[in-house]
């Protein structure tokens, strides 16, 4: 067998490998349950994790203060509703999954920026590339933060320990990024200003690569 | 607009399989993976706010997240491994009376994915099914794009070898 054909068996080869991976897990997807079989139907719904986590979390008042709650979160359950979710597995695997899952972020942090207007266009495209590597880079120890239909960027952090007026910088292979100014009160940075232009959604920022100390330090 | 609960429920109902199976498969291990799949539905109901339809599908948003949590729970698995995970576990359909060759295929298929260790079969089946590239690989599992690549590799070797073995 020449080198072209013993090439194009091996791509047969591995095409036909590829089919039958896909065949095998399109069959795992359509042999799965159709939904969690140990979930009944007195356990918590997805809207109502927030509001009996909060509940019968034992959190400080200001971590009561700091955690959002809107009227759909907000939950009375049932007297057999109550009990079921005290003594059910799932609902307490899902409370504490609930609790865990992005601990860090009882408290809103919004940046308001003052100086994206004076960036040149190099400077948005390195920030754009930065933020996305992050998001790909640093899952697992981000905070979430996203940009809305306005552009405003939002993100939720706790456990600032500084306050008052704040300099916000992106920390990247080294180099420093002022990012934002802002005010943290009680852990809050209101945001002020968009930052439209960006073009990013949905991305997970490191905690780690933001630096945030006062406006006032060296 | 954030997903309302409502909605996040028929989401939930519409994808629970896929986000089983993909935690199964990567898992190989029933419960493990019924832990898993719940954990990353709970997790994306905490983040609903940062979910964009106009950037990923929720099937995209969800895959991705199960495929994080599966690489945590294999990385806790080393660190403290479970004496009753047992990598046999992996599924395979039933094979019935009136059995297709494809159907004893993925029988095959199954067994042998079941011998990988957890590494190998989440990274061929990250690259051959759910088409991420090998940078996407290797940002998610913590490797280098060419240990990614060798990792795949390797994998679809044994793969190809042990079908070959069971005269796939």
């Amino acid at each position: 067998m020449n080198a072209d054909a013993e090439g194009e068996e091996s791509v047969v080869a591995r095409d036909r490998l590829t089919r039958l991976l896909e065949d095998w897990f399109r069959e795992e997807v359509a042999t799965s349950p159709a939904g969690d079989p140990r979930r009944t139907p007195l356990c918590l719904r997805f809207h109502e994790l927030s509001g009996v986590a909060e509940e019968t979390a034992n959190l400080s008042a200001d971590e009561r203060r700091y955690t959002r709650m809107n009227a759909e979160e907000r939950v009375q359950l049932s007297e057999d509703r109550a009990a079921h979710v005290r003594e059910c597995g799932w609902c307490q695997r899902s409370l504490t999954a609930y609790r865990a899952a992005d601990a860090a972020a009882e408290a809103s942090i919004s940046i308001s920026v003052g100086l994206e207007g004076q960036w040149p266009p190099e400077l948005r495209d390195c920030l754009r590339r930065w933020l996305k590597k992050m998001a790909r880079q640093e899952h697992g120890q981000a905070a979430p933060a996203h940009f809305d239909d306005e552009g405003t960027f939002h993100m939720r952090w706790r456990g600032l320990e500084v306050g008052g007026p704040v300099k916000v910088s992106l920390m990247w292979e080294g180099v420093e990024l002022p990012l934002a100014h802002g005010v943290v009160e009680q852990g809050t940075l209101e945001i002020t200003e968009p930052m439209p232009g960006l073009g990013v959604r949905n991305v997970e920022v490191s905690q780690r690569l933001l630096r945030v100390r006062p406006e006032d330090a060296p | 607009m954030p997903l309302s609960g409502e909605r996040f429920e028929e989401l939930y109902q519409e994808h629970w399989p896929l986000v089983f199976a993909l935690c199964r498969s990567r898992l190989g291990n029933h419960d493990e993976a019924l832990d898993a799949a719940g954990e990353v539905f709970v997790r994306k109901w905490r983040a609903r706010h940062t979910y964009d339809p106009a950037r990923a599908s929720f099937r995209t948003w969800v895959s991705r997240n199960a495929e994080h949590l599966c690489i945590d729970y294999l990385r806790r698995r080393a660190v403290r491994p479970d004496p009753e995970e047992l990598p046999d576990d992996l599924p395979a359909p039933e094979a019935g009376g009136g059995e297709s060759a494809r159907s004893l295929d993925r029988v095959a298929v199954g067994k042998a994915l079941a011998r990988l260790t957890p590494r190998q079969r989440q990274l061929v089946l990250m690259h051959e099914v759910e088409g991420y590239t090998w940078e996407e690989i290797a940002a998610m599992a913590g490797l280098t794009v060419a240990q990614a690549r060798g990792g795949v590799s390797k994998g679809l070797e044994l793969l190809r070898s042990f079908l070959l073995g069971a005269g796939v």
